[in-house]
């Protein structure tokens, strides 16, 4: 019986497996337990990994708690150090600080949102950013909700140079995604260029310890500017 | 929690408007405390690791509101939450695998809870955490092949690769780090 190696299991559920060696896989597998149990371990770890919604509701959560020292922020902010500085080292001549701007959660679920704004923000969700941008554009300035998402759309389809001006004129009318709002402002910032604006932007958010962002800010900081 | 519904009688709590917008932080802060104290007083646990507790236990719950897995509690949102910390509690502290819920108090109205989704929830959550923990190029690698779907040839090019051979093989070593701290984690739990 054929010993099958880590890199062979991963490349099974990866479905990069000849279909030949997959029946002669599969075959093995049924017969020797010691591999299925192997197989169903990578593939949990595997479904666990990809879990978007998890993905979501980790970083949502996460922002409930402002300066917290829970367990999972501590380690986020120790691994993001070492993160930082290895990514420093590799990325050189990369624009690293992408590393540290996942596109906000869309909290502002379907379900409580307008009607007309379901396909845009689905199409947020979905990473179609710039689909999501033209959506809300045609919905018209309708809330904060929907003007900070048109925001946060322009700035990952690329548009950063709109996005700036309308995460600035976000700050001055209203609190409700004011720090998101602010950490947003530095990816806009960075994204032209911009490192000089971006740093005293990010001193704004370093001055406040409890703020949301302040531990990424703290990372990007050490890292990156 | 003011505004979740009662549902089909006032033992039951629907938890379908959870993920409406802010509600679900709404009730993040509504139970925080009461939960907190509780978990100190009940394992004795600082308040940091009580504050860890809640919020992997709300974590849980928001989880399976979300990914549509739960819909209604038949008891407050309160006590759901400490009958998920009580389970991580045992999955910490003991050899018991996940079970009852018997001695969590006023918990006759919470023997529904699913304990195996609720385990399910913990060992997802559990993958996510591990991940932010093992270091790079194995964290990133990993996010950008399962999160972000690059491709290995995108990868490689991203991460100065030679080519996309090495990252496959690199990916395959990476897991198996990532399933070793797994397993390594959930014995010295036990």
């Amino acid at each position: 019986m054929k010993d099958y190696s880590t890199e062979d299991i991963v490349r099974y559920l990866d479905g990069r497996m000849p279909e030949n060696e997959k029946k002669a896989f599969e075959q093995t597998a049924s017969e020797n337990a010691a591999l299925r149990d192997q197989v169903e371990s990578y593939q949990s770890l595997i479904a666990g990994i990809q879990d978007k919604v998890m993905q979501d509701v980790r970083e949502e959560v996460g922002s409930y708690e402002k300066g917290s020292s829970f367990r999972w922020l501590r380690y986020a902010a120790a691994i993001s150090i070492l993160a930082v500085l290895g990514l420093y080292l590799i990325f050189i001549q990369e624009p690293v600080y992408d590393k540290y701007f996942t596109p906000y959660p869309n909290i502002a679920t379907l379900r409580s949102s307008p009607g007309e704004m379901d396909a845009a923000l689905q199409a947020y969700s979905e990473g179609k950013y710039t689909e999501a941008a033209r959506s809300l554009e045609v919905l018209g300035n309708k809330s904060d909700t929907a003007d900070f998402y048109l925001a946060s759309a322009r700035l990952f389809s690329g548009e950063s140079e709109t996005a700036e001006a309308d995460f600035k004129r976000l700050l001055t009318q209203t609190e409700t995604f004011r720090e998101q709002v602010q950490w947003y402002l530095v990816k806009s910032l960075l994204d032209q260029g911009k490192k000089q604006e971006a740093r005293e932007q990010l001193q704004v958010i370093l001055s406040d310890p409890g703020h949301s962002f302040y531990l990424r800010a703290v990372t990007l900081d050490e890292g990156v500017l | 929690m003011t505004n979740m519904k009662k549902a089909t009688s006032s033992s039951h709590t629907d938890l379908s408007d959870l993920t409406r917008n802010g509600r679900a932080r709404e009730m993040y802060h509504a139970y925080r405390n009461k939960v907190m104290a509780w978990t100190v007083k009940r394992f004795h646990v600082s308040g940091t690791e009580a504050g860890e507790l809640y919020q992997e236990a709300f974590i849980i719950c928001y989880y399976q509101v979300r990914s549509g897995r739960l819909t209604e509690i038949r008891c407050d949102p309160g006590t759901y939450l400490i009958g998920i910390i009580k389970n991580l509690m045992k999955q910490q502290r003991s050899h018991q695998p996940f079970l009852s819920l018997d001695d969590v108090p006023d918990t006759s109205s919470v023997s529904n809870i699913a304990e195996k989704e609720i385990a399910e929830a913990y060992n997802i959550l559990r993958v996510q955490q591990l991940l932010d923990r093992i270091q790079d190029p194995c964290r990133t690698l990993l996010k950008l092949f399962y999160q972000q779907r690059f491709s290995l040839e995108a990868i490689a090019s991203r991460l100065g690769y030679k080519n996309a051979n090495v990252v496959k093989k690199k990916k395959s070593q990476c897991l198996k780090k990532l399933r070793d701290l797994h397993s390594r984690t959930n014995q010295s739990e036990e």
